[in-house]
């Protein structure tokens, strides 16, 4: 069979198959990305959509985090509390460098700690000290983040602390009171008559996009399908290759008798 | 290289061709009316339909293959009797073809 796939026919054909091969490959994983990419942006679209829940009634202070509390969006009221506000480096939003500028919310209803992600920032020397006042928030829920070294250099320029990470096991320590297992990513905070507290200069952190952000499927079966037909292309030539080879076995076999069998005559009529 | 090794084995293979050739061929005119529905009035009501055609096209392969193969044609009958499951309508008169010339040559193996 090999000496089959070897003749120029077949071998030109292998090449056409190589081609095939490559470019439906190639074409899959375009649709696979394009499938991510579709899955994403349906998912970010989504995002805004979720209802609004009160903090009580998806976690307390000191409760564990719950299993489907990444992403929720929560709504809580109270007030930050003027000191604690920190500082965590390394952090990039829009391909920039910065800071996430995280400030203690002290829940009115329950007077437990929230770790609430206010903005991004770049410019460690003008942040801004959280507004004062009882105000509504909406955030997005996350679980406290992995211990992480701070970055070297001590504090920042603007006397804020810098930390590596939201690790809670640190910020119990340094809080008052009850603290909860989770933090916020600021969506809105609104002020005692209602009316949305500029976060500038900080910038809203987009809270990241949890769980499965899911494939658009369509675009997964038409990866799929690509992959397929490549396979079916080898399987074509595989299988005409085979087939040829078969006719030359035949063929083989067939051409020694006939002069085996013209022997035989010539003997016979001896 | 002319007459069919297996009539029967052609022969199932040509009724499994003619039946997905029609599949296929009505599937086609629904991925036709989708696309019109879709690009020209942006009515988004067949949009599920593509998928499935196109799993749809490749057992059309398959079955084309299939008896390609067992009724000795060339790829390039092959390749194209499968381009004519692209084409609307054409997989209609194509499939008609087909099962003329094959049912033809297996009248003639069967007679023979």
């Amino acid at each position: 069979m090999l000496r089959t796939a070897l003749k120029p026919r077949w071998l030109g054909l292998f090449a056409v198959l190589v081609v095939i091969l490559v470019s439906f490959t190639w074409l899959g994983l375009w649709q696979l990305s394009v499938a991510q990419d579709r899955g994403r942006a349906e998912a970010a679209e989504k995002a805004p959509h979720q209802p609004v829940v009160d903090l009580t009634a998806v976690v307390g202070p000191h409760q564990a985090f719950p299993a489907d509390g990444s992403g929720r969006r929560v709504g809580a009221t109270g007030s930050y509390a003027a000191d604690g506000q920190f500082l965590v480096a390394p952090r990039r939003l829009g391909g920039r460098a910065g800071y996430w500028v995280v400030s203690p919310f002290v829940v009115d209803s329950t007077g437990g700690t929230l770790a609430v992600v206010r903005g991004f920032t770049s410019d460690p020397a003008s942040v801004p000290p959280p507004p004062t006042g009882t105000l509504t928030l909406v955030g997005s829920l996350a679980p406290g983040e992995s211990p992480a070294q701070a970055p070297s250099g001590g504090p920042a320029a603007g006397g804020e602390e810098v930390l590596g990470s939201i690790d809670l096991a640190v910020l119990v320590n340094r809080w008052q009171g009850d603290l909860y297992n989770a933090f916020a990513f600021g969506i809105e905070e609104r002020g005692g008559e209602g009316a949305q507290i500029d976060p500038r200069p900080l910038e809203r952190v987009p809270p990241p996009l949890i769980g499965e952000t899911g494939l658009s499927w369509r675009n997964a079966a038409y990866a799929l399908q690509w992959w397929i037909f490549a396979l079916f292309a080898a399987y074509m030539w595989f299988r005409m290759v085979r087939d040829d080879a078969e006719r030359d076995r035949l063929e083989a076999t067939d051409a020694p008798r006939e002069p085996s069998s013209m022997a035989s005559t010539e003997k016979s009529s001896t | 290289m002319n007459d069919i090794r297996d009539p029967q084995a052609a022969h199932k293979a040509l009724t499994f061709f003619k039946v997905m050739a029609f599949i296929v061929g009505v599937g086609l005119l629904v991925l036709v009316t989708e696309m019109i529905l879709n690009y020209g009035f942006d009515n988004h009501a067949l949009d599920w339909w593509p998928q499935p055609h196109g799993f749809i096209y490749m057992v059309y392969l398959v079955a084309t293959a299939n008896l390609g193969f067992k009724v000795g044609w060339g790829l390039g009958k092959m390749v194209l009797v499968m381009l004519a499951g692209c084409v609307p309508f054409l997989s209609f008169w194509v499939e008609q073809q087909v099962a003329r010339e094959v049912e033809g040559r297996l009248a003639g193996s069967l007679a023979s």
